[in-house]
């Protein structure tokens, strides 16, 4: 990799002018990408000359979560062009193979029933003289699977009944089935009667066998055990593959197969060679594919009395033991430990509180009297979803974290002067800024803004 | 085509979207009215919007404001309640995490947490009234990234003050542990080089020589640049790559129309600049009697380039 010359660097750092820095305001939205075209352009001329607003930028960039950094490694590496080399040519062997396999059992089930619906006739025909039907390799029609030529049909047959269930293919039991295709062209002498009822039946058998053979989904198992104060929130990717029963088993293991070998592609490290010391990104951890198998992680790794589980992050577990104690697991489940959310008060709100007001000092009253750890606490849900938490308990207790439980922050709602009361047993958070908390009172509070307002149903 | 008066097209705009901007912004929780957030309105567009060209760019700017944020930091500002209790929940952890991100260190962090509340929450008094830092924010970016943004510039501000304080003491040892202010730009023995390379440096995009910049003289890493621009890092990475190649062709081209041949061309891109004056400088100093405190630092500096 090619450096610049240095006298570019020294006139680059010549040209830096000393003029009106930008606001934070320009700033902040031309980090966001919030400002328009043109107005962009002219930040830009100006970053390119004033290295001080170039490092107020860089320095107020968002921080890279924990998650982003944990699930960044699978984006980047699923669109990186070797990944989607491979995953390209992989795909469109398992769609090929797919195909095939769909197409012989259409055939096949097809053809069966073809020939059950000709058999009388055909037994009839064969008493009279029948022209010789070629064998399914002669007659070209290289589709038909080898099970029709005669002596295999009964396996076919009962591969049908089992994958199908129709009881049209249950009822297939001795084809003999030399040329099945041959009855779908109507070579019989009572051709076209045949013909028409071997294609209706061909029809339905093929319309029985696709639903049947392709593409058959399963609904998902369940997440989790849902307890009605439990909210299951999995945030690692689960690859589509295995929600997916199809009864096409080579297909679906297949499909297993490349979700597994695209994922241990190794990522192309970004190290252009840009100068030794401003090389590389930080080491990624090892990317791992996360197959939930709820209840057997339920049953394994939950805290020993715990009845309500979160999941947070793909490493974190939120529970709640029977004692109503909020704990966490940050190894899967293989240990736990107790949360208090009453111990993190920010410094800086601390200093804050002697220039507050009433309505603040009394926060950090309450917080000073409460010197038990999370005190007469008894809580009875949790909700989590990537690092935002929330958990609430008796007496309208509702606690929020926006760092997966390092810190967390009370919440009151409050709506019109009313103030949610009554112990909370529900919490409902589809993301992090919608959510629904149900009390024991019967009372349903809503946000749709991550807790700053709410609304009472 | 500009228009004659842009503030009364931001006004007439505003009262347009008056109802809708009120809706968006939950003012009602915080007490405020329709005709503060006018005026609110009012004021950040004549900030913003005399660069705008008609009056849909107008309408745009207002509808991609942050109406919410606008609204509860301008409640703040105004010493409101109920918006201090909701910016303190929503706000207070972040704060401090994204001091202690910048700072890197916890009692600084906390410090810088800790003025930037005090700014915040308005402490100084001008006229007899509170002045609130939320008061500037203007609603254009979101007011997590506007304080993000403001304590960098706090961190920044201090940093430079810090550098300046350095005790006598401390400036008669070695030094090399405070950088030094940039030495006063050594004219090359060739100004054609130099020139030429301004030129070639004037035709660059402002993007590209914010990121020749970015990586070169501030030293920041291929994906800190990226974030910055919101691109992805290999982006950055085929970016430099091809700055840096084309950069040279066209040096030597245009020393080539200054009357350079190719060689010298590539033999005066291949030279530092710096070393040569550095060493002039040194056989003059060996020469001189003591150094004064100026020249001391620009021999720390040779001493740093030369490591």
């Amino acid at each position: 990799m090619e450096n610049v010359p240095k006298i570019v660097r020294e006139r680059l750092r010549v040209s830096t002018v000393a003029v009106d820095h930008l606001d934070a305001d320009v700033l902040t939205a031309f980090a966001e990408r919030a400002l328009p075209e043109a107005e962009r352009a002219t930040v830009l001329g100006h970053l390119a000359r004033c290295g001080e607003c170039r490092e107020i930028v860089a320095l107020a960039l968002p921080p890279v979560e924990a998650a982003e950094i944990h699930q960044a490694p699978s984006r980047s590496r699923w669109f990186t062009w070797p990944a989607l080399r491979w995953g390209f040519a992989l795909a469109g062997v398992v769609v090929i193979i797919s195909l095939a396999v769909v197409q012989r059992h259409s055939q096949s089930s097809s053809s069966m029933m073809a020939y059950k619906a000709a058999q009388p006739t055909a037994k009839e025909a064969r008493n009279q003289t029948l022209p010789a039907i070629p064998e399914p390799e002669a007659a070209g029609n290289k589709k038909l699977p080898a099970a029709f030529v005669a002596g295999k049909t009964a396996d076919t047959g009962k591969l049908l009944a089992r994958d199908s269930g129709s009881p049209a293919a249950s009822a297939v039991n001795s084809p003999q089935v030399a040329g099945g295709a041959g009855f779908s062209r109507g070579v019989l002498s009572h051709g076209p009667k045949v013909a028409n009822q071997a294609n209706q039946f061909q029809q339905q058998n093929a319309n029985a066998s696709v639903g049947a053979n392709v593409a058959m989904p399963v609904p998902p198992p369940p997440m989790a055990k849902q307890q009605p104060s439990a909210q299951l929130v999995a945030n690692a990717p689960v690859p589509a593959a295995p929600q997916m029963q199809p009864s096409s088993a080579p297909v679906n293991t297949q499909a297993q197969n490349f979700d597994l070998k695209t994922e241990a592609i190794s990522d192309q490290p970004s190290n252009y060679g840009h100068g030794e010391e401003k090389v590389g990104r930080a080491k990624e951890p090892p990317d791992t594919v996360v197959h939930i198998e709820p209840e057997k992680v339920l049953a394994a790794q939950a805290p020993s009395d715990s009845n309500v589980l979160a999941y947070s992050l793909p490493n974190t577990r939120w529970g709640i033991t029977s004692a109503g104690d909020l704990q966490r697991s940050v190894d899967q489940g293989n240990s736990w430990q107790e949360v208090n959310v009453k111990t993190t008060p920010a410094p800086a709100a601390a200093n804050f509180e002697v220039m507050a007001r009433s309505s603040l000092a009394k926060t950090k009253d309450s917080a000073k009297a409460d010197k038990n750890g999370n005190g007469a606490m008894v809580f009875r849900a949790v909700a989590a979803n990537g690092v935002e938490v929330w958990a609430g308990g008796s007496a309208g207790q509702l606690y929020h974290s926006t760092d997966s439980g390092n810190h967390w922050s009370k919440v009151v709602p409050s709506v019109s002067g009313a103030v949610l009361t009554g112990d909370v047993v529900r919490l409902d958070f589809a993301d992090a800024q919608h959510g629904r908390v149900s009390t024991s009172t019967s009372e349903v509070w809503i946000t749709s803004d991550d807790g700053l307002t709410w609304q009472k149903q | 085509m500009m228009l004659s008066k842009p503030t009364s097209v931001a006004q007439s705009v505003v009262n347009d979207l008056l109802a809708e901007l009120y809706a968006k912004s939950g003012c009602e929780k915080f007490g405020l009215s329709h005709e503060s957030l006018a005026a609110i309105l009012y004021e950040v567009g004549a900030k913003h919007c005399a660069a705008l060209k008609s009056e849909g760019e107008v309408r745009t700017f207002f509808l991609s404001l942050r109406v919410d944020e606008l609204a509860l930091a301008r409640a703040c500002a105004a010493g409101s309640n109920a918006a201090w209790e909701i910016f303190l929940t929503r706000y207070r952890e972040k704060l401090y995490l994204s001091a202690l991100r910048i700072a890197r260190e916890g009692s600084a962090a906390r410090e810088l947490a800790d003025t930037l509340y005090a700014d915040l929450y308005g402490t100084a008094l001008r006229d007899g009234q509170r002045v609130s830092k939320l008061a500037s924010y203007t609603g254009r970016g979101s007011l997590e990234g506007w304080l993000r943004t403001v304590l960098s510039q706090e961190y920044v501000n201090r940093y430079r003050r810090t550098k300046r304080l350095v005790s006598l003491e401390e400036e008669s040892e070695e030094g090399v542990q405070f950088r030094a202010a940039e030495p006063e730009p050594v004219p090359p023995s060739d100004n054609r080089l130099a020139e030429t390379t301004d030129e070639v440096l004037g035709c660059l995009s402002s993007e590209d020589r914010m990121v020749l910049s970015a990586y070169y003289l501030d030293g920041r890493t291929l994906a800190e640049i990226a974030r910055m621009l919101g691109v992805h890092e290999s982006t950055i990475s085929r970016k430099l790559d091809k700055l840096a190649k084309s950069l040279r062709k066209q040096i030597v081209a245009a020393l080539g129309k200054r009357g350079m041949s190719r060689r010298q061309a590539e033999e005066a891109l291949e030279v530092d600049v710096r070393d040569l004056q550095v060493d002039i400088r040194r056989s003059l100093a060996q020469d001189s009697p003591p150094s004064a405190f100026s020249e001391k630092r620009v021999e720390a500096r040779v001493r740093e380039g030369e490591g």
